[in-house]
């Protein structure tokens, strides 16, 4: 399971005043005119009233006029109410809770079962603009779930406020992000009244590929210092804090660690074997299956059960995979993380705020990173999503904040070695030996897994620029190994379907067979606002080879001039060589690190273009006869 | 159930049968042993890509006096590592009411060890009425069996589970097998069935009822083997519609003083329908009088008066699309008032207002295209989810559906161009075939490219949607944003860097929406020494949309259509074109695709146009189809050689 902790994610939207609707709002046909949160605290328990207004101003908006609610058994509604006005304040409808379709059982895409039920109606009014006011009131059965709340979403929100009233003895600490500004404090009687509140928060950039760095408009994050859940006592404030609770919950799951034979302890060599053995039997023989319930949603099975049903989430696996490692003698933990497309751990202000469980083993110094979850991971190394971002690491002393790997454009690369003869008639065959490294050997033996033959021959077809339309792949093939240490290799051979661009007796044919980041191609640049997730660092060495079908008379070869781009955030080097019979190009690009920041967009707009320009100039074939 | 009380008295009761009966040759699979045979199962040759394939799925459905009851046993085998993820984790669905007994699934692993599946992890969805029961396999490898089993137990004479021999995965043997005690009737309807696979076996068998006392059962087996999974594809209906099929109905249960018709005929169901959902809905109809006549008032002749009705309520009456119910207000006059309602709301206001025009109208009961099958043989009304209109005009049928105000009078909506319905007239209702017009659907897309001497691109392209695609289009520019809806369609589909100028989408008249859009693109022109090469800018089939090599059942383009697009471009001063690609021209039975282009000083045109005539393309032509595709889209590859003159 990914989801280590559910988020009530209380989507209500409502608003209000179709007069004040600006630019934003009439595109988008729909705002938010507040959004109200008020909690309660209340001994291990808090009281949790939302309150959101939204204004439906056109058709394009009525999608967001959605009553939403999402309730679990750790955090049951015990109230609801909603209504739709018309803009003269003319009530045109009431809704309770039972009149909201249910559906229970439905966790994330990636869950077999969640305790969680959404309750969900789209109350539409033909005459706009119309209003929607929702109001919840959430019973949070533990301090554990109280996180905060992030207030920017798909719409531009007037106002609004987070209020906090907590007995004078309530130990939590607090951290606002965007608008928020500092709360005014009063004391009532044996409360304290904390509010916080913003105005004018805009909607969320709606561009894709925004990396996790870039920040909320207005969110705010809580934690309690002191909470239990279930039986279970946590104690907030430090990261070793938060550690030591989580170990409590997994405690005893663990096999029992009776072989405490250490393989060879001084020998790295022996322990990265025994290690890497049981990481491969983990991800060969147990697959991967969440089934959220109760206190299962953040306590593990316990690793001998999971032995029996040989399946797991991503907590049972870690815990099994340490257990066994510990087994072995191994220094072993199970690590906390919110993964890369989630959102991004601050550091600075410790939280329970994870969606993940993976593992790292100590060996020799050096820390071993192992995620049971992918089974398409070789030894060693993480899926992306794990990769550079901030863990928990749950020591026997607590847990202690670390940073998982930094990729690089070398270890995530692709080899390219192809070949390219012009044949009778201008037509062009290539035939190509494809190497992939790291995350893009991960990315390409999980999107061949699972797919049809049609499939298959249809993601490799797709491959080289133009695709089928371009070229008929002739011939296709990869290394099925599922779990393997070595890179993932593809060949793919095609012939042009038309004769290469020619003028008179010169043949030209573009080199750049496979494109360059495709994600890239089409992306509108010039007014983008957040910065763009390049996944993890890359990098492309593609060699190419070219040549001429024996029956040709082919005079000489003309090749473009080596070039360099170089740019903060990624390269291009460029080199073209003759060699009798022979012409051969190397293009080598590279994206440097995990995102580009929003203020280099120009530059990425500049070096995109230049890039596109120099890749396609073509290598010429002089026929005799000119 | 009032039946209970009947039931040990029916066993005496012999149903008459109309066929011989047959002796019944199914070697029924104990839970548990897998044959040798089972073992040995490999990827089907008809299927090798199979990663899983499902062994057997049977069926019987028990049907007695006191209960129904279908007893399910599914088995199937992992073949693949990726059959693992495919397969391992299952779930079944039945009704809210329903009652699940006798659940169990286990895992069988080659060395012959059975595990069973957790019960702690045999967890219930609920959506609706509607639950799913879903369960997770343990232990599961390559090479290993799975299989579940469950009785349904339900009361639900009146709807009988319809039986699917197929699904999205391989099915080497689906057996289903209807189990009716004596003294009841059935009648069934069955789709896509293989030749032959639509005549059951039949037996007899005496049920042991406790006390000594049997009770006979007539069973009446199908089996099918051998079944390809039925996928999404491109240009296909709703998957179920392509799946084989069974549908039954109980038609009655006799005993000997007793009688009971579970089903009505089509004159009594419409009259049903119409006591229960129209009655009251129309009172107050009265209040339409007005309204009817204002419209109408300067109308001559009847077609005049439905259209200038029809226009009305297409396009003042905004459409609800709430499929869950068939009505959204109370009555006709709050509809009128709300100017808001569901097709059905809309097209009874358009039946009642053709009526006080004068006109002889019906509503009509239709099941979508998009997910319902019509079938005559079943007689119930489950097989419809909406109302339109049929209008007597000039002493001929045209069927009506307002539902938007972008099909124009006289066409049904792409939803609505079913095969029958069953037009609603109290004790004189009946099904008729549902005739239609095929509009002219047609989309043009004019694109204007100026070309600066360095070869940048500067464009505006003029779309114009008619018929089906302005419907389309139309209700999606409605409701999206515009930009989104245009780089989302258009831009982005070129692949290249572009920068929009402006944009501006018009609802033309009736069935026309058109979208003008301005941007720069980069990279269109590619410099070849001293020339320029030019690709042509297209935004419709740049891919072949059949990619897979076979197809198991047939294309379907819903209605014919014509694409067309036409490029012109004014060349820089010093530019010349220098080669033209060759003109294609390709025709098959129901499709044609041709390019011309065209040069004349600085001005070049291109123009291509993509003519379906045929909506539908039977299975064995789909070789013929992808191919004719694939042509198209290798015309994207075209090339314009332009010289430039020396600076």
């Amino acid at each position: 399971m990914r989801k280590y902790f559910i988020m009530m994610a209380v989507a209500i939207c409502l608003g209000f005043q179709g007069n004040r609707a600006g630019e934003e709002e009439n595109k988008k046909g729909a705002y938010i005119e507040a959004m109200e949160i008020v909690t309660t605290i209340k001994g291990n328990s808090a009281r949790q009233v939302f309150f959101q207004r939204t204004a439906i101003l056109n058709p394009k908006g009525k999608d967001f006029g959605v009553l939403s609610m999402v309730e679990s058994p750790n955090i049951p509604i015990s109230k609801y109410e909603a209504f739709a006005y018309d803009d003269k304040g003319t009530e045109l409808g009431q809704y309770e809770l039972s009149d909201l379709n249910k559906s229970c059982g439905f966790g994330e895409s990636f869950q077999l079962y969640s305790d969680i039920c959404h309750y969900s109606a789209q109350p539409i009014f033909v005459q706009y603009p119309y209003f929607l006011e929702e109001k919840a009131e959430l019973e949070l059965k533990s301090l554990f779930f109280w996180r905060g709340y992030d207030f920017q979403s798909g719409l531009p929100v007037k106002k609004i406020s987070y209020e906090l009233l907590a007995p004078l003895d309530f130990q939590f600490s607090y951290k606002i992000y965007g608008r928020f500004q500092e709360p005014e404090v009063d004391t009532l009687g044996k409360q304290v009244r904390y509010f916080w509140s913003a105005t004018d928060i805009p909607a969320e950039a709606e561009e894709d590929y925004i990396a996790d760095c870039h920040p909320s408009a207005a969110r705010i994050d809580f934690m309690a210092r002191d909470l239990s859940l279930g039986k279970f006592k946590f104690s907030g404030g430090t990261w070793q804090e938060v550690g030591r609770g989580f170990s409590l919950l997994s405690k005893d799951c663990f096999l029992k660690s009776e072989n405490k034979t250490i393989p060879g302890e001084s020998n790295t060599a022996a322990q990265i074997s025994a290690a890497r053995d049981i990481y491969n039997q983990i991800i060969s023989d147990y697959r991967y299956v969440s089934v959220s319930v109760g206190i299962s949603g953040w306590r593990p099975n316990p690793a001998a059960l999971v032995e029996q049903r040989k399946y797991g989430d991503c907590k049972d696996l870690s815990i099994l995979l340490v257990s066994r490692l510990r087994q072995a003698g191994l220094q072993a933990y199970p690590c906390l993380a919110l993964t890369r497309g989630d959102g991004e751990t601050d550091t600075t202000f410790p939280g329970y705020n994870f969606n993940h469980v993976f593992a790292a083993v100590m060996i020799d110094r050096d820390t071993v990173w192992m995620d049971p979850t992918c089974n398409k991971c070789p030894f060693g190394e993480l899926p992306y999503s794990d990769e550079n971002i901030p863990v928990l690491l749950m020591s026997d002393s607590g847990g202690i904040l670390v940073k998982t790997p930094v990729s690089t454009p070398a270890l995530n690369r692709t080899l390219i070695n192809s070949s390219i003869t012009l044949l009778p008639g201008g037509t062009y065959r290539f035939a190509s030996n494809i190497e992939c490294h790291g995350n893009q050997g991960n990315y390409w033996r999980s999107r061949l897994t699972g797919l049809s033959k049609d499939e298959i021959r249809e993601c490799f077809e797709n491959w080289p620029l133009g695709g089928s339309r371009q070229f008929k792949i002739t011939g296709y093939n990869y290394n099925r190994d599922l779990y393997p240490d070595a890179p993932a290799v593809l060949e793919l051979q095609g012939t042009s379907r038309k004769p290469a661009e020619h003028l008179g007796q010169v043949y030209y044919i573009n080199p750049n067979l496979y494109g360059f980041g495709r994600y890239l191609e089409s992306l509108e640049l010039n007014k983008r606002t957040t910065p763009l997730d390049n996944d993890y660092p890359h990098s492309r060495i593609h060699e190419i080879t070219f040549r001429w079908d024996s029956t040709l008379a082919v005079d000489s070869l003309a090749v473009p001039s080596d070039e360099v781009l170089e740019y903060d955030f990624a390269r291009l080097d460029l080199t073209y060589s003759r060699n009798g019979s022979e012409a051969k190009a190397v293009l080598h690009t590279e994206m440097k690190g995990y995102y580009i920041s929003a203020d280099k967009m120009a530059e990425l707009a500049e070096f995109r273009s230049r890039c596109l320009n120099l890749l396609s100039r073509p290598v010429k074939y002089f026929l005799s006869g000119r | 159930m009032f039946f209970t009380n009947y039931s040990k008295a029916l066993l005496v009761i012999v149903l008459m049968l109309s066929a011989s009966l047959l002796a019944g040759d199914d070697n029924e699979p104990k839970w548990g042993k897998v044959t040798d045979a089972e073992w040995q199962i490999g990827p089907p040759v008809e299927y090798p890509e199979a990663n899983a394939v499902i062994i057997f799925d049977r069926g019987s459905l028990y049907v007695s006096f006191d209960k129904i009851e279908l007893e399910r046993h599914v088995r199937l085998k992992i073949l693949t590592k990726a059959g693992i993820e495919e397969m391992a984790d299952l779930g079944f669905s039945y009704h809210d009411d329903d009652k699940i007994k006798g659940f169990e699934a286990q895992t069988i692993t080659p060395d012959g060890k059975k595990i069973a599946v957790d019960k702690k992890n045999v967890l219930t969805k609920t959506s609706g009425n509607w639950k799913t029961r879903t369960f997770a396999f343990s232990a599961v490898d390559s090479g290993c069996i799975l299989e579940f089993k469950y009785a349904n137990v339900n009361e639900r004479y009146h709807y009988l589970d319809p039986w699917y021999f197929q699904s999205s995965i391989f099915t080497m043997e689906s057996v289903f097998k209807l189990c009716l005690a004596a003294g009841f009737t059935y009648s069934t309807a069955v789709i896509n069935m293989p030749a032959g696979g639509s005549r059951p076996a039949v037996s007899e068998e005496n049920q042991a009822m406790g006390g000594g006392i049997n009770r006979k059962m007539i069973i009446y087996t199908y089996k099918l083997n051998n079944m390809p999974p039925v996928r999404n594809e491109p240009y296909m209906g709703f998957p179920r519609s392509y799946m084989a099929a069974m549908y039954n109905q109980l038609v009655s249960a006799e005993s000997p003083g007793f009688y009971y018709s579970y089903v009505k005929d089509w004159p009594g169901l419409g009259s049903e329908f119409q006591d229960n959902y129209l009655k009251d809905y129309l009172i107050g109809a009265k209040s339409i009088n007005a309204l009817t006549d204002s419209l109408t008032g300067v109308c001559t002749n009847q077609e005049d008066k439905a259209k200038a009705v029809y226009d009305y309520v297409a396009r003042e009456i905004k459409l609800n699309d709430d499929e869950s119910v068939y009505f959204s207000n109370e009555n006709i006059t709050q509809n009128l008032t709300n100017k808001y309602g569901t097709i059905s709301d809309k097209n009874v206001l358009l039946t009642e207002m053709l009526k006080r025009s004068g006109l002889e109208a019906w509503p009509v009961l239709i099941g979508s295209r998009n997910d319902h099958i019509f079938m005559p043989e079943l007689y119930h009304l489950r097989q419809f989810d909406y109302l339109i209109t049929a209008c007597k005009i000039d002493g001929g049928f045209v069927f009506l559906d307002a539902q938007s105000e972008y099909i124009p009078f006289g066409i049904l909506p792409p939803e609505s161009r079913v095969n029958g319905g069953l037009i609603l007239d109290g004790g004189k209702s009946y099904l008729a075939k549902i005739t239609y017009e095929n509009p002219q659907t047609r989309r043009y897309d004019h694109t204007i490219i100026m070309l600066d001497s360095m070869g940048a691109a500067a464009c505006s392209t003029h779309v114009d949607f008619q018929g089906y695609l302005a419907f389309q289009f139309g209700q999606d520019i409605a409701e999206e944003i515009e930009e989104d809806l245009i780089k989302g369609n258009f831009l982005d589909r070129l692949d290249l860097p572009y920068q929009i100028a402006g944009h501006q989408s018009h609802h033309e008249t009736g069935d026309r929406v058109s979208l003008d859009v301005s941007y720069s693109l980069e990279g269109l022109v590619s410099n070849l020494d001293n020339h320029f090469v030019l690709k042509p800018v297209r935004f419709f089939f740049r891919e072949n949309p059949f990619t897979n090599q076979k197809r198991f059942f047939p294309v379907d383009f819903e209605y014919p259509r014509i694409y067309q697009n036409h490029c012109e471009i004014t060349l820089a001063e010093g530019m010349s074109v220098m080669s033209l690609p060759e003109p294609v021209k390709i025709e098959i039975d129901g499709a044609s695709f041709s390019t011309q282009y065209l040069n004349s000083g600085q001005s070049l045109s291109m123009l291509c146009t993509l003519q379906i005539s045929q909506p539908a393309f039977p299975h064995y032509k789909y070789e013929v189809l992808k191919k004719f595709f694939d042509q198209v889209a290798a015309s994207m590859e075209d090339r314009v050689i332009l010289s430039v003159a020396a600076r």
